[in-house]
């Protein structure tokens, strides 16, 4: 994709903010958003003659790259820790203490692990967009993916084993 | 991707889809203004206001994308049933727990061989229902739904669920299991060849007697059926529509492998059939 006018660039722009925001929001500290946004964005300008056609993977590669680069000072990881929201809204058919073990679980989750399950359920992509993202093949996503979802379950057991079975019920 | 437990990590998400605030889309346009006023296109026509409207646009040329919603008919009822471990229930023996996405008695319902999913019957009705609205609490999209490979392997349903610009591949036994992914919407040129056929996502859910795996891919204009073989199970007739196809089975105790790993038959249109190795369909990029 060539971005051949300021028109077109707007275009992309408002197409994919919000997506590259909330990216953001949920690996930055909140100081920090601002700066990984805008560094982003005018990457994707100065680069906006050999943009792929789908951007979207590409902008969140180049967000990641990014965030890693600020908090490799502080955390030598390849990976991105997720974060969570943790606010009083949740759902009605949950109770407290699954959803104490819920947040639990996933604090204590590999950050890799995090970041293959956030990239599928909160950034809703397929597997070939979110291996694009992390830099592995298809396949590999595949098996890490499965591999995380069984670690989320097996600490959630662990927290509390009865819910394990709750989960199996809903 | 989902299984109930990712389910609600989507309510866990800590920046949900949520629209912006004033402050953000007042940061939004300070920022598009600095981009564009960093190295302007000379010859550019005039830059236009990134007005909301502008952003409605280009959502609903997304929305508009569709695969069809014709619907293929599988092959009849009465293929063979397998029957997992029911689970045991105790309490903190974690070898003996199932847990998973689909009941086991759901899987133990599942057939090799898919029938149609047919419309307005309580299953097509309830799993549509849980993929509208699981879905819809994923990416808060809204609007017209298109489904396309439905169909059903005993008491539960699978589909590919078009909507908002995303695909997703839905199982739901219609009573609040399922479980979805977002999947690709078509292969890259050239990458599938007429007679063949491609994975594109594959996964496990579940342990124990709740276990599950599935499969979703391209097939070539030439495919006219596939079966999966993997160890222990009868064969898996694929569900095959407009160079998609779907499958999924049950992978109880330790038998998930991520995805298909036996083997896989192709028929062509022409009767013409081959068998090669699961290894063979996954991407290698």
């Amino acid at each position: 994709m060539a971005i051949r006018t300021e028109h077109e660039f707007t275009v992309l722009y408002l197409a994919h903010y919000d997506d590259v925001l909330r990216f953001v929001r949920r690996r930055a500290h909140e100081p920090a958003v601002d700066d990984i946004i805008a560094e982003t964005f005018m990457t994707a300008w100065r680069r906006r003659t050999d943009l792929p056609d789908d951007v979207r993977p590409w902008l969140f590669v180049t967000a990641r790259q990014l965030l890693r680069n600020a908090t490799r000072g502080q955390n030598r990881q390849d990976a991105l820790s997720v974060k969570i929201g943790t606010s009083e809204a949740r759902h009605g058919d949950i109770d407290a203490d699954t959803w104490l073990d819920l947040i639990a679980a996933w604090r204590s989750l590999p950050a890799d692990d995090q970041e293959v399950l956030s990239l599928t359920v909160w950034e809703n992509l397929s597997q070939a967009d979110a291996a694009t993202v992390v830099g592995c093949t298809r396949a590999a996503f595949s098996m890490r993916l499965t591999r995380a979802r069984r670690r989320l379950a097996d600490l959630i057991a662990v927290a509390d084993p009865s819910t394990t079975l709750a989960f199996a019920a809903l | 991707m989902t299984d109930n437990i990712a389910t609600l990590l989507v309510q866990l998400d800590a920046a949900p889809d949520t629209g912006l605030s004033q402050r953000d889309s007042d940061r939004r346009d300070r920022l598009l203004g600095q981009i564009l006023a960093s190295t302007p296109i000379v010859s550019a026509p005039s830059v236009a206001r990134p007005a909301r409207r502008q952003r409605q646009a280009v959502r609903l040329g997304w929305a508009s994308f569709g695969i069809g919603t014709a619907l293929v008919g599988a092959a009849a009822f009465g293929a063979v049933v397998v029957l997992p471990h029911l689970a045991n229930t105790t309490r903190g023996t974690s070898d003996a727990t199932a847990a998973g996405p689909l009941a086991t008695a759901q899987l133990a319902s599942w057939t090799g061989t898919p029938r149609t999913l047919a419309s307005g019957t309580d299953l097509a009705t309830q799993a549509g229902s849980w993929c509208t609205t699981n879905l819809g609490s994923a990416n808060g999209g809204q609007g017209n739904a298109e489904v396309t490979n439905a169909d059903a392997r005993g008491q539960v349903a699978s589909m590919l669920y078009s909507r908002a610009g995303l695909l997703y591949y839905c199982v739901s036994g219609g009573d609040g299991t399922g479980l979805w992914e977002v999947v690709d919407q078509r292969a890259e040129t050239g990458s599938v060849a007429a007679s063949g056929i491609l994975l594109d996502t594959a996964g496990s859910h579940g342990d124990g007697a709740a276990g599950l795996s599935y499969g979703v891919g391209f097939a070539g204009p030439d495919v006219a059926k596939i079966v999966l073989h993997e160890p222990g199970l009868p064969a898996i007739v694929a569900t095959v529509q407009d160079g998609l196809w779907t499958a999924w089975w049950p992978t109880p105790g330790d038998s998930a492998h991520g995805g298909p790993s036996g083997t896989i038959t192709i028929t062509t249109k022409d009767g013409a059939a081959h068998t090669v190795s699961a290894a063979t369909v996954y991407p290698t990029d």
